[in-house]
């Protein structure tokens, strides 16, 4: 980080700019736990004001690379192409040929020399790779990974065994999500844990009280306001928690009214 | 400027002179035929840190891979890399290289009774060996590469002292131990830093900055050079082609990190942390590539004067380390030391 002038959000997490939501949650973790005031990493090397800068350019950047409507403002504005790039890149023929983007060329610079390839901008670039499986997990994330992506889930006794080729905590829920029918509480809180998000960081993005997320996940309907209220609460969670809304509040729904007559009868 | 062959002087004279006349690496050559494919040295600062143990351990699992091995005991003066391999102190080591009672360090080279494995043994059986010249160094550096091996692994010893340093920047892949405790981290962190400024230092690319590179080696410098961001700066304002180069350099110092004796996962996400924290204090690009288990079984083979691996073969241990050298096969194997 020390080599940039100009560091961006993702330099900062030491992620790439086309790192999946999962990846830069569990960089903004590490990050966080490395500059936190106890962490030893520091000792001898960083001092606590250091910690404390950095610790707040870290949550500044996971505000933004967190939320996908500020991460792709952010994106626009600094010329970054993340994923559409990497495809060009692959498919790039061999030749002296340079991939330019109009949208990162400043008005004034010509656009590179008659051979390059031109690409549109990708203003209207929608993350595709939320419903990829990405091979990440929640909290043991192995060292050895360049990338954190090519983790694999921890278990003490491991043989040799490389990192990658393995299905993952991750992709082993992305298949349970896209079979998932009834949408219970109880599963809302098994991907809410897989993914490392807390019932506080719940409450505190969407402003639903502890509680009510708590019940929401007991199915305990008793303690949950109307319907109306409710709808809202599970539709917020589960964008929260990057599930499809469409799917998981009409099922929740249909059984929190149910139960709701049942009890009445 | 002669080479200092002075031995007890050295390294007092090549701290405070402006010149680099302690640099072993512009004097040495690589050789036109050499076998070797990697060298891998395991530093990192403190004593115990379980470098032998590791050294020992990862010359084991390489010869296992049918890879012809040489572990070279660089510990000047407190040598036991052959204790943790299991084999009596040889009759020909380092020492009888360094006063020349053996010319040919292949003469040095002791087979260890483990298939595809031999050692050459540190210095014992010389006071003061430890304080070998550049001269010294040199001749050994300029001829380890021509042995018959496909690897050879260094286990250093501890402290930062001109030549482990420079037995550390000769390799192509550097290890640095550490254990989950603070005095540990602070010593790797300065062992880290003594490699880091050292390997700009003595960098032919970097002669027209060696300068501001030395003022930042001494922590109360006039210039106010508190850290690599400090000195990426400065010489960022003598131009910015230096800058370049300096951003280059640096990019170009890439240790790989093992966190040993982890009891917890928040013993093995210290290696995360440090790695995080070295990149940005340092800009270096540090890979963890792996823990250790904390194993009580280390100490009963270390008692019984055995390697690890072949006493214990099927503990947690001896898979984390095996893990950790296919891992760094598959994804370093190509790294080369580009000094020469």
């Amino acid at each position: 980080m020390i080599l940039h002038d100009h560091s961006t959000y993702y330099d900062i997490l030491e992620v790439s700019p086309d790192a999946s939501p999962q990846e830069i949650r569990n960089a903004y973790l590490r990050a966080k736990a490395a500059y936190a005031k106890d962490s030893p990493a520091l000792y001898s090397l960083v001092t606590e004001k250091e910690a404390e800068v950095k610790l707040k350019s870290v949550e500044e950047a996971y505000h933004v690379l967190s939320n996908p409507e500020k991460r792709r403002e952010y994106d626009r504005h600094h010329g970054l192409l993340s994923a559409d790039e990497d495809f060009f890149n692959r498919n790039r023929p061999a030749s002296h040929q340079k991939i330019v983007s109009i949208d990162r060329v400043p008005p004034m610079k010509p656009l590179g020399t008659e051979n390059d390839i031109l690409v549109p901008p990708t203003t209207d670039f929608t993350p595709t790779h939320t419903a990829t499986p990405q091979p990440t997990q929640q909290q043991h994330i192995e060292p050895m990974a360049a990338a954190p992506a090519a983790a694999a889930p921890h278990t003490l006794a491991t043989p040799p065994a490389f990192t990658g080729d393995r299905p993952t905590v991750e992709q082993i829920l992305a298949a349970e999500i896209a079979e998932e029918k009834e949408w219970k509480g109880a599963f809302l809180r098994k991907v809410r844990l897989a993914r490392n998000i807390s019932i506080e960081e719940i409450s505190e993005s969407t402003k639903i009280t502890k509680t009510y997320i708590a019940a929401i996940e007991e199915d305990n309907f008793a303690k949950l306001p109307a319907p109306v209220f409710l709808r809202g609460f599970v539709t917020q969670i589960a964008r929260t928690l990057r599930l499809p809304g469409d799917k998981v509040t009409p099922a929740y729904m249909a059984r929190a009214i149910l139960s709701r007559t049942a009890g009445k009868t | 400027m002669a080479l200092n062959s002075n031995a007890e002087t050295s390294n007092i004279n090549a701290r405070d002179s402006g010149q680099i006349d302690d640099n072993p690496f512009h004097s040495i050559s690589f050789p036109v035929a050499s076998r070797i494919k990697q060298v891998w040295s395991v530093g990192g600062g403190k004593g115990g840190i379980g470098k032998s143990l590791i050294a020992s351990s990862a010359a084991i699992a390489l010869s296992r891979m049918g890879q012809k091995v040489i572990a070279i005991d660089l510990d000047l003066g407190g040598a036991n890399l052959h204790t943790s391999l299991g084999v009596d102190l040889p009759k020909q080591s380092l020492s009888d290289f360094f006063t020349q009672r053996v010319s040919n360090l292949e003469d040095c080279v002791t087979p260890t009774g483990i298939p595809n494995l031999s050692i050459i043994s540190g210095a014992q059986d010389a006071v003061g060996i430890a304080n070998i010249s550049t001269a010294q160094k040199t001749r050994l550096l300029q001829t380890l590469r021509e042995l018959d091996a496909d690897y050879l692994i260094f286990d250093l010893g501890a402290g930062t002292s001109h030549n482990t340093i420079d037995f550390f920047l000769y390799s192509d892949l550097g290890l640095i131990a550490l254990l989950p405790e603070p005095t540990s981290i602070e010593n790797a962190y300065r062992f880290i830093k003594s490699a880091y400024y050292r390997r700009l230092r003595i960098s032919t690319h970097l002669a027209e900055i060696r300068q501001p590179i030395e003022m930042a080696m001494d922590a109360k410098n006039s210039l106010g050079i508190r850290s690599p961001a400090d000195l990426f700066r400065e010489v960022n304002k003598i131009s910015a082609e230096a800058g370049m180069r300096l951003k280059e350099e640096i990019e170009k110092f890439q240790p790989k990190l093992i966190v040993n004796q982890a009891r917890t996962q928040t013993d093995i996400d210290i290696g995360f942390s440090v790695k995080s924290v070295c990149k940005n204090y340092f800009g270096v690009e540090m890979d963890y590539v792996g823990y250790l288990d904390y194993d009580s079984a280390v100490w009963q083979a270390v008692r019984r004067k055995r390697p690890l691996m072949l006493e214990f073969p099927n503990s947690r241990l001896v898979s984390n380390v095996e893990r950790i050298v296919h891992y760094l096969i598959k994804r370093h194997g190509n790294q080369r030391n580009d000094f020469f």
